[in-house]
């Protein structure tokens, strides 16, 4: 017999106290986990640009450079940047740098890629008003070849 | 008639169950409901992280534990021990809350009481890693977790026995087809007990002394009855049986990993496996399907199916991945499989039809198959083997609570340099279990013609060997993304 129509004929799952109370207990499996939401994503004022060279990335070394500005568009200088590299896929070994100020508002950093695939940065900016802000740096697709 | 045995050998073999403290834990009739309990707290933590948690894939355990520890510890496991992951499986234990309820009185429909649906979900699994790119989001993972608990609950609150487990799991399918080659077998200790049992409890279940219908303790819900069980094909470890057997005479014991691969009674709950072209189908999809996953994390992949979609004239991800996973799954199995049967037929003149060989040989490619997800997903393992500590720790810390300490980022695990050396002897090991179970396939049906059967499946196991060398030695390229990406 097709699945579906034994499944439903003759009010198969719902003619029983039995089956409505299953069925009472899948609504409220379901009902505990389906309020859940995902999450979102949290941005500060400050506006953080980057850009890596070599432009799409490889395997291996590759430098990242950031740029950091108010709401006004004025580069914010002396802040301390501390940047994680990761990929996307878990249980990969992350790197840490500390980036340099190359100029007023512009930090750079060498970074090496060690393996193609999709990685991203966690960038940890300490203001000099002691403000600590993140931000995530997306760099996909970095070729293995 | 009551014999118990108190050796921890039986027939040569070491019995699990008559060791001190494991033997004692395992004896104990609520050993199983503590393991699963511990899992159960474990897959909540992972889902609550995986919804609430960092949508980072490295720092959410709900990926990290699924997709790095879960698989890699599970593949091991089975290598060195037997199926403890389906005994330990946390997935049942909503089902039997469900059950305390009411319980089932609808049989599994009996067109399905096959592989068939279980092997279209392992695909479809496989596909969805790929195209959704699960490892990379703890949101999907934590979800895939929740409808893995669904349909677990969902079926087996509706159908009597083992319904989910038997038929549509597709985990479990691929437990016990890995566990063929296991060391460990729930098994029979003295067969001339079993011949003078009447009361059948390893499959009935004990009854109340006073009352017939009060199931005490249940047995085989997998419908394997002991005395005519063999090898670990669809069995869960649930270790039903030597709780229900009054003889004290189940065992898990050790024996020859993969011999019930070329072994071909009538088995009970499955029967013979040379009839058995579901199962034939799930050992080539379990194979393939191990160069397919470790083909999609290569670099050559992507540069593939760039020229995929430029052929197909198409941006479709899902069109372009489907096709891969048709050549892959479908086209590449058929091809080699039936240029080494009709290599046989021919050197044997045997006469047979193609497809009796294929099915009698797919099985000797497990051990194999084995081989590859056993070196990919412990690669995955042994590298990452201490991410877990910093993303715990950094749970803690994010609720204030350093009481772990300040989370340890630079943790990982072996360096690959010296895992490699270990993926190639897993690969090894695989191939030498396939070229003992091709042998002895051979030697059992063709007699003295066994080496001109052998060398073609030989040659076929050869061949796949080194194209999972090729893909060892491919550079890593873990993208989310091909078409543009």
């Amino acid at each position: 017999m097709h699945f579906w129509k034994y499944m439903f004929s003759d009010n198969r799952l719902f003619c029983s106290s039995a089956t409505a109370c299953k069925s009472i207990y899948f609504l409220a499996f379901f009902l505990v986990v389906a309020g859940c939401q995902p999450p979102e994503d949290q941005h500060p004022d400050i506006n953080l640009t980057w850009q890596i060279e070599p432009d799409p990335p490889g395997v291996g070394m590759a430098a990242l450079h950031i740029i950091l500005t108010d709401s006004t568009e004025q580069r914010l200088a002396g802040a301390e940047i501390k940047l994680e590299g990761n990929m996307s896929h878990p249980g990969m070994k992350p790197f840490h740098a500390t980036m340099d100020e190359v100029e007023p508002g512009k930090y750079a950093a060498d970074i090496e890629f060690t393996m193609g695939g999709d990685w991203f940065f966690l960038v940890e900016s300490t203001l000099p008003d002691e403000r600590v802000l993140e931000h995530q740096v997306n760099v996909p697709g970095v070729r293995s070849q | 008639m009551s014999s118990v045995n108190k050796s921890s050998e039986v027939n040569g073999s070491l019995n699990l169950l008559d060791l001190p403290f494991i033997g004692v834990f395992f004896r104990w009739r609520y050993s199983r409901m503590v393991m699963q309990s511990i899992m159960l707290v474990i897959a909540v933590i992972m889902i609550l992280h995986g919804l609430f948690g960092p949508q980072l894939a490295p720092r959410n355990l709900s990926t990290l534990l699924t997709w790095v520890h879960y698989r890699g510890f599970l593949v091991l496991v089975l290598l060195v021990a037997g199926n403890f992951f389906c005994m330990a499986c946390p997935f049942m234990l909503p089902r039997e809350l469900a059950r305390k309820f009411s319980s089932p009185v609808r049989n599994w429909p009996r067109w399905l009481r096959n592989k068939w649906l279980s092997i279209a979900l392992f695909v479809l699994i496989l596909f969805s890693y790929e195209l959704f790119d699960l490892w990379g989001s703890p949101w999907w993972t934590a979800w895939l977790i929740i409808a893995y608990f669904s349909a677990a609950l969902l079926v087996d609150a509706f159908f009597k026995n083992a319904s989910f487990c038997k038929y549509v799991c597709p985990i479990g399918q691929f437990n016990f087809i890995s566990s063929t080659v296991s060391p460990f077998e729930v098994k029979v200790a003295d067969t001339n007990i079993c011949a003078d049992c009447t009361t059948h409890d390893c499959i009935k279940g004990t009854r109340h002394p006073e009352n017939q219908w009060d199931v005490v303790q249940r047995g085989c819900e997998l419908a394997l009855f002991q005395p005519k069980k063999t090898g670990n094909m669809d069995c869960t470890f649930c270790l039903d049986c030597v709780h229900a057997c009054p003889h004290d005479n189940v065992a898990i014991t050790t024996r020859l990993p993969g011999s019930e691969l070329w072994e071909d009674p009538r088995r009970s709950g499955i029967g013979r496996f040379s009839n058995r072209n579901d199962l034939s189908v799930l050992a080539l999809i379990f194979t393939f399907g191990a160069l397919l996953n470790a083909f999609g994390m290569v670099s050559p992949v992507y540069a593939f199916q760039d020229w995929l979609a430029g052929v197909m004239n198409t941006t479709s991800e899902a069109a372009v991945l489907g096709t891969l996973f048709f050549l892959m799954l479908v086209v590449e199995p058929v091809v080699l499989l039936a240029i080494a049967a009709y290599i046989t037929r021919t050197w044997t003149a045997s006469g047979e039809k193609l497809l009796p060989v294929v099915m009698r040989y797919a099985y000797a490619l497990v051990p194999f198959g084995f081989g590859l997800w056993v070196a990919h997903y412990s690669f995955h393992l042994l590298t990452g083997l201490w991410t877990f500590i910093p993303v715990t720790q950094s749970i803690f810390a994010g609720w204030g609570m350093p009481v772990l300490g300040n989370p340890l980022w630079g943790l990982s695990g072996l360096p690959e340099q010296l895992v490699y050396p270990l993926e190639l002897g897993f690969l090894a090991l695989g191939l030498l279990g396939s070229l003992l179970v091709t042998y002895r396939i051979s030697e059992l049906n063709y007699d003295e013609r066994k080496w001109k059967a052998f060398i073609p499946w030989a040659a076929l196991c050869v061949v796949l060997f080194c194209a999972a060398v090729w893909l060892l030695n491919q550079p890593m390229e873990m993208r989310g993304t091909f078409l543009g990406g």
